[in-house]
């Protein structure tokens, strides 16, 4: 962070310190704790085991993070899924509060491989929405049958 | 293990006032958008938001205007799909209603 | 075999890449991930790297959007390596290379992403962001901005506030539409390293915000048929023309 003018900006956020090892200065940041984090994933079982399949961004460090996890789920699978190869489940069970079944949680947005361009009619629709202060509508059409 | 299923509407309960959330997924990819959606049906307010790079979901919470603060490395739905408009209708101008804090 | 500004700029980062270095761009990047596709293409043993978690993705998979974070830098990876794990990589001094952009940026290489006009708290435009500049910057040894534009309005006199600004001891390079500039690693500012075939260091000084002192500097090859053709082999959707458009 060094030459950022946000260091200065942000007091609450970044602190220089001197290194308690050799007395450097460094660029201390202030760690954020999460009341919950919110994540959408391809597969997870009923006790929130998820599986995130293609690029998983920073989620399962949010998770971490997080005082607890909120998952949505484009499907619930069997545990079994899980118990092939632990490995790839990239949060557990005991990271997550909650687990909601709700198939195409993305949109109009891409999940990776279910859908993967994004719905631009829709997009434009929220675009479109912002400007005139319409979301709460935009939010009904998207909202259907889903809640 | 326990059953922790739950409606979408159920879901969106969890969240209160002033909460701090970190919201998965980057610009327009395997954003919980729908989630956000659903919360922009409840009266939840003063929410501040975290992510690397929050995307899509992210925005429609600074669009209801749900949303008052943003720590973020990246802030925007990358090329096609534009920068992030709910984010900046509500931290642009003279009386903006929510803050930035880049956090690199 | 002809060519333009877009492929000019993406033979210029091609150039930019040795064979050895671990070399990252970011989201948002459609210029240096066709130019990185074409450079693997020319037979580079690079590293790739890049935020949708692949390492050395299949780069003769054709991209068909300009977003970066799309399976195209996914599929065919050899190995996963997120983001937090390139920030501590590069925070460990072992990244060579990341491309980067900006809004705007002075003779001193500062760089604003975070807003532009107005001020901080009450900005014009709220920009995107450093997207990890800020971070990468100080500890990248060798930071590559890229922009696909030369004027006026992005190269200006002074930056007011900074969102990154290059570290005094390490390279920094700046490639635009029209000519190099670089910051060699102990100097303060930028000077103009190399322009381009079909431009002049007039139209340069012609088209950028601060005093350029620089009388004599070369001219930078024209892509040979091998670069353009590594080029339309990776993006036959012509993705690299997203950002010139």
């Amino acid at each position: 962070m060094w030459g950022s003018d946000l260091v200065a900006k942000r007091p609450e956020f970044f602190q220089v310190v001197k290194s308690p090892f050799d007395g450097t200065e460094v660029v201390c940041v202030k760690a954020l704790v999460p009341d919950y984090a919110i994540i959408h994933v391809q597969e997870a079982d009923i006790y929130g085991n998820c599986r995130i399949l293609g690029p998983s961004y920073q989620d399962a460090l949010m998770a971490r993070a997080a005082k607890k996890t909120i998952v949505t789920t484009e499907r619930i699978v069997g545990t079994y899924r899980m118990k092939e190869e632990p490995k790839l489940t990239a949060v557990p069970h005991f990271l997550v509060e909650a687990v909601v079944e709700l198939p195409g949680g993305a949109k109009p947005g891409i999940c990776y491989p279910e859908y993967q361009a994004v719905e631009w009619p829709k997009h434009k629709a929220y675009q479109k929405a912002v400007k005139e202060g319409q979301v709460p509508q935009y939010a009904d059409s998207m909202l259907e049958g889903r809640l | 293990m326990y059953d922790k299923t739950m409606s979408l509407s159920q879901a969106a309960d969890l969240i209160k006032d002033g909460m701090l959330l970190a919201i998965g997924g980057n610009g327009m990819h395997r954003t919980p958008s729908i989630f956000s959606l659903a919360l922009t049906k409840k009266p939840v307010k003063e929410l501040k938001v975290c992510g690397a790079a929050p995307g899509l979901a992210s925005d429609i919470l600074f669009a209801s205007f749900q949303a008052d603060t943003a720590y973020f490395g990246f802030f925007g739905l990358e090329n096609e799909a534009g920068l992030a408009p709910g984010m900046r209708k509500s931290m642009e101008g003279d009386n903006p209603k929510a803050k930035a804090i880049e956090g690199s | 075999m002809e060519y333009g500004k877009p492929e000019m700029m993406a033979v210029a980062i091609m150039r930019a890449i040795s064979d050895g270095d671990i070399v990252f761009h970011g989201l948002a990047s459609s210029t240096p991930m066709v130019a990185m596709k074409a450079a693997k293409a020319m037979g580079k043993t690079f590293t790739y790297l890049t935020l949708s978690d692949g390492v050395d993705h299949d780069y003769l998979k054709p991209p068909t959007v300009a977003s970066t974070l799309t399976a195209n830098t996914y599929e065919g990876s050899v190995a996963t390596f997120g983001l937090d794990e390139i920030f501590d990589l590069y925070s460990s001094g072992k990244g060579d290379i990341a491309f980067l952009s900006c809004l705007q940026m002075d003779k001193s290489g500062r760089i604003a992403m975070s807003y532009l006009g107005g001020t901080y708290d009450n900005p014009k435009l709220r920009g995107p962001g450093g997207a990890g500049s800020a971070t990468l910057t100080p500890v990248t040894k060798k930071t590559i901005i890229w922009k696909p534009q030369h004027d006026k309005r992005t190269f200006v006199e002074h930056v007011e506030f900074a969102t990154t600004s290059p570290d005094v001891n390490k390279e920094f390079t700046v490639i635009t539409t029209l000519c190099i500039f670089k910051k060699p690693a102990g100097e303060k500012y930028l000077k103009v390293h190399t322009i381009f075939p079909y431009t002049t260091l007039e139209e340069v000084k012609e088209n950028t915000g601060w005093q350029i002192d620089e009388t004599n500097v070369p001219v930078m090859d024209p892509p040979t048929e091998e670069e353009l053709r590594a080029l339309k082999l990776v993006d036959p959707n012509n993705i690299l023309g997203f950002e010139f458009k």
